[in-house]
């Protein structure tokens, strides 16, 4: 009887094509958990447009960030059925993947289709797991290098920097030309330090484990990662503005945005905020560039957002059509073209013209949606570890940076803690004996 | 004399600074509530640019923002009276009884109170969804009351302890009950003690945040929980969440002035003629 309705939704997949939005759930009502994010917000507006089609009621609950990732926790921990579309940061895919807390969309969609195959593949490849796709990414995060033409000039810097040891020795130069050379992140935290972290210690050749996921020994106290957060420490004490040590994205994208400092490596998604006409002091004068690398190559952070279907939704297959519709092609270019989201994770609307001519900030000095586009293509998936301690292990390295730049530890000495800790919260999850 | 002068001046330099230091985040938050956008992260700072209303206008008309401000509004006061209702009796009890006992009792009821918040969360959770009470005022309530009692039994037995015994007991030679006695005697008398608890409880219920943010949803969520979503993904809406916060302070700033004044006072100052 079960490989019966395994074969009926096999084969409602392969002539269907799966759910579609043009299929009718009249009286189904979807309940949307998500953040109120410029996307959200969009997707609230438009969703009149699929109750039309399907005849499906959308009820949407959106929250700020944090309260959102506090109360998606405790929905699909809890296996709670109240919800039947859920929003889901990359950073936390690890913890849901297993344990059939998520819907894996393959039963209901085609992932064969063009139309799924538009999505960025390393992008949808973040809510891969085992082969089966457990949610469709809206939202496609990375860092680009945003730099003062200007100010760059002034100092004598031809180019923007593509090594740290390149970046460094820019700050060196902007400081001799009395230019304030930059802010980074420093609150300890996976999303804040770490989230930056992480290319500086691929690219000084260092790793979070041995060999991730056949090897989870954490090797975060490696000679590479020592260079990397000498590398980080001394920028961070010498070149940064006051108050770097425990900034937030948001303290970094305001110093960027008031003109404070020469150049950043920030979320390119905060691009319209950093160039906001209302606010911004540095409008025509940034340039956008890859952020540098090191020995290793260059390792873009990259993260996505995405929606998924909890296992116990009681309207899978209409919260299915209506995930397949909120990340359609043709409504994520309606909502980039009204408001300011541009973490577009379809690769055809990356270069669709209206699109460019939208978001696309060019001064002569490099185009952000070019540069965008390139750094989310050589972006690594694995850029976070998808264990689901990582947050816990991300933390404790994000308080062993923060040590070391306030110079209560040396370098040596804050990573060689971190990985203490780190080796036990993997012998307690049971990776290692 | 000189060595008094100094001490005097070291302490008034050791207030202010501590003063300051208490103060600087609210009137920092106060002047950024005020400010324009433009001047909001101006560099060097400005402490007050031309002052704006724009964000105290914005999150008035935000019916988000107002519905989570009567929300908060109507949880925090039906707390106190559910809290009282449950509280004055029990804590005359204690104050009346057997004191090594009644004592241990209050002890035990305390510690129950000094369990981490957080080691309720999911239980509780769990338990509303079951009885469909998420996203309910009446499950914060509850909730908030269960945490206030134990608190407000402590507080009230102590305030019924300063009622002098004499009194009561002469109202039972007249031939009251218990109960007459507690109403009629021992509660108008230690009235500014409960009035000072229920403004402790309110300010409690006011700023509860945990619960609030994982029992509720849309319809019941409070204002300390809808000041969060003036920080979306993309950064944070300073001037909505300063001018949030400063509105979230006026009951604060009203309320606090009483308790000063009814707690470190004496409530039976003249009762008993010696």
């Amino acid at each position: 009887m079960r490989y019966l309705g395994i074969l009926a939704v096999a084969f409602g997949v392969a002539v269907g094509g799966g759910a579609t939005a043009q299929q009718r759930y009249d009286g189904a009502k979807i309940k949307v958990l998500s953040t109120n994010s410029a996307y959200d917000l969009e997707l609230k507006k438009f969703a009149h447009e699929f109750t039309e089609k399907t005849g499906a009621e959308v009820q949407f609950d959106l929250f700020g960030y944090a309260p959102t990732v506090q109360k998606v926790s405790v929905e699909l921990l809890t296996r709670s059925d109240s919800y039947d579309v859920v929003y889901l940061g990359s950073e936390e895919f690890g913890r849901y993947a297993s344990g059939d807390i998520l819907e894996p969309l393959d039963n209901y969609i085609d992932m064969k289709s063009a139309d799924v195959q538009d999505f960025i593949a390393p992008v949808l490849r973040l809510y891969n797991k085992d082969g089966k796709q457990l949610a469709f990414p809206h939202f496609a995060a990375t860092q680009l290098l945003y730099y003062r033409a200007d100010l760059f000039e002034k100092a004598g810097i031809k180019q923007p920097p593509q090594t740290w040891e390149e970046f460094r020795n820019d700050c060196d130069l902007l400081r001799k030309a009395d230019i304030q050379c930059t802010a980074l992140r420093g609150q300890p935290d996976t999303g804040e330090n770490i989230w930056f972290w992480g290319q500086v210690l691929y690219g000084f050749g260092g790793k979070y484990f041995a060999d991730e996921p056949a090897d989870l020994t954490p090797t975060v106290n490696s000679p590479a990662a020592v260079e990397a957060l000498k590398w980080y420490t001394d920028v961070m004490t010498n070149f940064t503005v006051p108050g770097s040590i425990s900034a937030t994205f948001d303290d970094v994208v305001i110093a960027m945005q008031q003109g404070r400092i020469a150049m950043t490596v920030e979320g390119a998604p905060t691009a319209g905020r950093i160039l906001d006409p209302k606010l911004s002091k540095v409008v025509g004068k940034l340039g956008f560039a890859l952020p540098p690398g090191g020995v290793s190559g260059r390792f873009p952070p990259f993260a996505g957002q995405a929606y998924v279907i909890p296992a116990a939704s009681e309207n899978k297959a209409a919260a299915a059509a209506f995930l397949q519709w909120a990340t359609s092609k043709d409504l994520m270019k309606r909502i980039s073209l009204d408001s300011t989201f541009v973490a577009i994770t379809r690769t055809s609307l990356w270069d669709d013209p209206e699109i460019r001519a939208k978001h696309d900030y060019d001064y002569g000095h490099g185009s952000f949606a070019a540069t965008y586009a390139e750094t989310l293509r050589g972006a690594p998936e694995w850029y976070y570890p998808r264990i689901p301690e990582f947050k816990e292990i991300g933390d404790r390295l994000g308080r062993a940076l923060q040590e070391a730049v306030v110079r209560s530890k040396s370098p040596e000495a804050a990573l060689d803690d971190a990985q203490g800790d780190a080796v036990e919260i993997v012998k307690r999850a049971g990776y290692l004996k | 004399m000189r060595r008094d002068l100094g001490r005097h001046i070291y302490g008034y330099l050791v207030s202010a600074a501590f003063a300051l230091f208490l103060f600087s985040p609210i009137l920092w938050t106060l002047s950024t509530s005020l400010k324009q956008p433009t001047e909001m992260f101006q560099w060097p700072p400005v402490i007050v640019g031309e002052p704006s209303a724009q964000h105290y206008t914005a999150i008035i008309a935000d019916k988000d923002f107002s519905s989570a401000l009567i929300n908060s509004i109507v949880v925090s006061c039906s707390t106190i009276i559910l809290t009282m209702a449950l509280s004055i009796s029990a804590a005359f009890g204690i104050s009346h009884l057997q004191k090594t006992a009644m004592r241990r009792l209050l002890t035990l009821v305390l510690a129950l109170r000094a369990a981490p918040a957080m080691i309720y969360i999911i239980p509780y959770f769990l338990f509303f969804r079951q009885v469909h009470l998420v996203d309910t005022k009446i499950a914060l309530i509850i909730v908030n009351t269960m945490f206030a009692v134990p608190l407000a039994i402590w507080y009230l037995s102590a305030f019924f302890d300063q009622v002098p015994r004499e009194i009561e007991e002469a109202a039972m030679i007249d031939g009251a009950s218990t109960l007459q006695t507690m109403t009629l005697i021992s509660i108008p008398i230690a009235k500014y003690g409960i009035l000072a608890t229920a403004i402790l409880i309110f300010i409690g219920s006011w700023n509860e945040f945990l619960f609030a943010l994982t029992l509720t949803r849309d319809d019941a969520k409070t204002a300390a929980v809808a000041i969060l979503n003036f920080m979306p993904f993309e950064g944070t809406d300073w001037g909505k969440a300063a001018a949030a916060c400063v509105l979230m302070l006026v009951p604060i700033v009203v309320f606090v002035p009483f308790i000063k004044k009814y707690v470190a006072g004496p409530t039976t100052t003249g009762s008993v003629k010696g």
